[in-house]
């Protein structure tokens, strides 16, 4: 049929995701097998009408669905919104009805159709899996994420392409003049050592500048009596961005990197400078040696920078909060170490400790602080003292770099949370056994700690005691999974609205409140229970499947959605950004686009499924509040 | 219930389109679309064969104007169903006055491909009668093929007409004066405007119009053939 006769349904086909993905011959297809019905309010649509139909597409109208179970809401409907695929290949009885709200003019794309098209367009395939979490990864194509296809094309960046074959090999023999000769000839920074064919170790020139000549060593001495063993290596598969982050993660500046466990290049912070990401090593490298506290407030402008440069170049999310939480712990170290600079030594071993979402590396641009101190001993007066005014320094230091005072005070500033290790392990278990306000509100900070400085077996030793004693107390951990819960994801988004369970319509979605916290929670309730020591919210999901508390299958919709619930608020922040507007966590729904309506239903459900399964576990399915 | 049928407008049309297969003006190219059985008035719509069309004109008296192109879409079982449209030029481009081409943004080519006049009323005919006919303002299609048949004005046509317009009148007979013109209607009741107007967008903009129609005459009962075609 000739397009040009029917505008409307081709306009309307081509605005619709995922058919905005097809080929001219396929929309061709899609319009020319579109039925068109015409329902007035208290209409109902269920089983046999529902069931093996296809694809719904309001045209006007609203509509929205119920399960038939217990009658929830579901969804609601209006012009551009699909509903029908999740019921398309079932017969007789649907999981759902269907209720007319308004006068509706509804178009169906039979279920043969939809069947043609999944097959033969990708984009659609994936959009209609019936699984949430495989539409949801559909979602997504970070530059960190390497599909197969990718790594063929000559336009992906993996290390191959930007590492350098030029290598400076030594053997443990050689001796330091020759390497130093080696390295000369080679323009290198780093010779790898090499004995059969196997990797021993590298040597950069500042190794033989400090550890050799400043020591006045015989320069004729092997090498191997200066190199650095147990190197860390990088996969010639793996991405530029993996580089970098272990650059970043680790402080190193070369890296060797292996095919087939052999050496097969090395990647430095050289070979990647024409990647802005590398912005983000230099900017910790600063940090680590800056003795000028003026200097690292005005260096913190580039926390913006950094943030925007990973958002538009679609970095992971993951990856983004694990960078942004890498730069704020280097500022708090900095500022840590400037204290004890200008107060002297720390009068008992002591931890500077993250709590939070800093904790969890989930740092993202919006981020408060929440840190404590956790020292070996009881302090005396006088060694109080000492750490509220280092807790001062570095707390509001933070603030004047762009990482607000919290709000509840859970801060090293607060002397509450300056205490022994032994205060600590008293607080959990007050907390632990007497679930009141309080202790829910100082829990959900402090059940996340990472040391940032000093002592980490501080940090240790609290974490497990936390763990054994939590673990074993079932009314602390229903009592937090019912907390949790008693916050409900949305349904959806409906016209300018943000839908919730109860049928209310709300101006905006709090995505961090009504979304994403849920997941942390969850997650940390897994963590614990698993017994694990991470503070990762994806690691802490992993170690529940290697626990048998969740399949792999729920870790892949609790992940998925995790990650798609960042980026949405990661791009609406850098949105944001851009225009000049205040950052927040509140998105209206007119800014989302069809595409993030649609998904953000699919993980909203995927948070209720599992809310619902995770009360189940913890709290035995009834409330005890 | 015989004596009932004699005051029935559809018997009586059945009889009328019996009747004129004696007719001198019933050729045997048009024979067999009278031999077809009709619906009645009781039938039940969503087991009728029952066709939305349109033509696009160059003006509304058939003397002196002309068919451009002929579209439409079958309605299954109370769902439009693309599966079953159809659109043609049609070629009258020896009469065709140069604006009225404009106005219908048909260009002389696309018409002198077209199929000839004749042929496609016969063709249109052999997907549409014996069934139901829907369209917007029946005078307009009714007279166009009649013309271009050389049928008489009084001559039935082999099929039952449904009128979007008449029935929309009929709908709002407590309004002065209401405007029911199909876009006018479109926009009261909430349906997206079709920008471009070509004979298959009119049909299918019709054919959406009378869904509501129906749901306003009959509710959630199943609709019959007799009060939708008193009201046309």
């Amino acid at each position: 049929m000739d397009k040009s006769l029917l505008p409307n349904i081709y306009e309307f086909i081509s605005k619709t995701y995922p058919f905005s993905q097809l080929s001219e011959l396929e929309k061709d297809a899609t319009a020319t097998k579109i039925q068109i019905t015409y329902h007035s309010p208290g209409d109902v649509l269920e089983d046999e009408t529902l069931a093996g139909a296809g694809l719904f597409m309001v045209r006007a109208g609203v509509v929205e669905t119920r399960y038939k179970n217990d009658g929830s809401l579901r969804g609601r409907f209006s012009v551009g919104d699909t509903f029908g695929f999740t019921q398309m290949d079932k017969e007789g009885k649907s999981d759902y009805k269907a209720v007319f709200l308004e006068n509706t003019l509804l178009y169906l794309l039979p279920r043969t159709v939809l069947h043609y098209l999944i097959e033969k367009n990708k984009a659609v395939g994936d959009y209609f899996d019936s699984k949430e979490w495989v539409r949801l990864s559909s979602s997504h194509n970070y530059a960190d994420e390497i599909s197969e296809e990718e790594k063929q094309s000559s336009t992906f960046k993996s290390i191959d392409s930007v590492c350098n074959h030029d290598l400076a090999i030594v053997t443990p023999s050689t001796s330091i003049v020759d390497t130093a000769i080696k390295l000369g000839e080679h323009n290198a920074d780093m010779a790898v050592v090499i004995e059969y064919d196997e990797l021993k170790g590298v040597v950069t020139k500042s190794d033989i500048t400090l550890k050799a000549v400043a020591k006045s060593m015989d320069i004729n001495s092997p090498i191997n009596e200066i190199m650095t063993r147990n190197i860390m290596t990088i996969d010639a598969n793996q991405s530029v961005y993996d580089a970098l982050e272990m650059m970043v993660m680790y402080d190193i500046k070369n890296i060797p990197v292996m095919k087939n466990n052999k050496v097969f290049g090395t990647v430095s912070t050289t070979s990647l400078l024409q990647n802005s990401q590398l912005q983000t090593v230099y900017l910790c490298q600063e940090l680590q040696t800056a003795k000028d506290v003026n200097k690292i407030i005005s260096l913190s402008k580039q926390k913006k920078e950094i943030f925007e440069t990973l958002v538009t170049t679609n970095v992971k999310p993951h990856t983004i909060q694990k960078v942004m939480s890498h730069i704020a712990d280097n500022f708090a170290q900095a500022f840590v170490r400037i204290a004890e600079d200008q107060l002297g030594r720390a009068p008992v071993d002591y931890a500077f400790v993250a709590a939070g979402s800093q904790a969890r590396s989930e740092v993202q641009f919006l981020s408060d602080q929440d840190n404590c101190i956790i020292t070996k001993t009881e302090l005396t007066d006088e060694q109080r003292e000492y750490f509220v005014k280092l807790a001062k320094f570095v707390t509001e230091n933070l603030d004047k770099c762009g990482y607000p005072l919290c709000d509840g005070n859970f801060m090293a500033s607060n002397p509450r949370w300056v205490a022994s290790l032994d205060t600590w392990k008293s607080y959990y278990t007050k907390w632990i056994s007497d679930t009141d306000q309080d202790a829910i509100l100082s829990s959900s900070v402090f059940l996340d700690m990472r040391c940032l400085y000093g002592h980490t077996l501080l940090v240790k030793q609290l974490r497990m005691h936390l763990i054994e004693t939590a673990k074993n107390n079932s009314r602390f951990m229903a009592t937090l999974m019912n907390i949790s819960s008693a916050v409900s994801p949305p349904v959806g988004t409906f016209r300018q609205f943000v839908l919730t369970k109860d049928g209310d319509n709300k101006p905006y979605l709090n995505i961090k409140k009504q979304a994403i916290n849920l997941i942390i929670e969850m997650a940390r309730l897994y963590g614990i229970c698993a017994q694990t020591d991470t503070t990762d919210t994806y690691e802490r999901l992993k170690a529940a499947v290697k626990a048998d508390l969740l399949k792999e299958e729920d870790y892949k919709e609790l992940s998925e959605a995790y990650t798609f619930l960042n980026s949405v608020r990661f791009n609406h922040q850098l949105k944001s950004m851009k225009n000049g507007e205040k950052l927040s966590n509140n998105i209206v729904p007119n800014d989302l686009s069809q595409f993030e309506r649609n998904h953000l239903r699919d993980a909203f459900q995927i948070i209720a499924k599992h809310q619902k399964g995770a009360l189940f576990r913890f709290s035995g399915g009834r409330g005890v509040l | 219930m015989e004596i009932l049928k004699l005051f029935d407008r559809i018997e009586k049309y059945r009889k009328q389109c019996k009747k004129f297969l004696s007719s001198s003006r019933c050729t045997e190219e048009i024979r067999p679309f009278y031999e077809r059985e009709l619906p009645s008035s009781d039938s039940f719509i969503d087991q009728c064969k029952f066709t939305s069309i349109d033509f696009e004109t160059t003006g509304v008296d058939p003397t002196d104007n002309y068919i451009l192109s002929i579209g439409g879409i079958g309605l299954v079982k109370n769902s439009i169903d693309f599966n079953t449209s159809f659109h043609y030029f049609v070629n009258n481009s020896k009469y065709i006055k140069k604006d009225s081409a404009v106005i219908n943004q048909i260009t002389p080519e696309q018409l002198i491909n077209g199929k000839d006049p004749v042929v496609a009323v016969i063709e249109l005919l052999d997907k549409i009668s014996g069934g139901l006919v829907l369209v917007h303002c029946k005078y307009i299609e009714m007279n166009f093929i009649k013309k271009t048949l050389g049928l008489e004005e009084k001559d039935p046509l082999p099929f039952i007409v449904f009128d979007t317009m008449s029935i929309e009148k009929n709908l709002r007979r407590n309004e002065p004066n209401p405007d029911v013109r199909l876009v006018s209607i479109r926009e009261k009741r909430g349906f997206p405007a079709y920008e471009a107007h070509n004979a298959l967008v009119d049909s299918l903009a019709t054919a959406e119009v009378f869904l509501a129609q129906l749901k306003d005459l009959f509710g959630n009962k199943r609709a019959t053939v007799g009060p939708v075609a008193e009201r046309s």
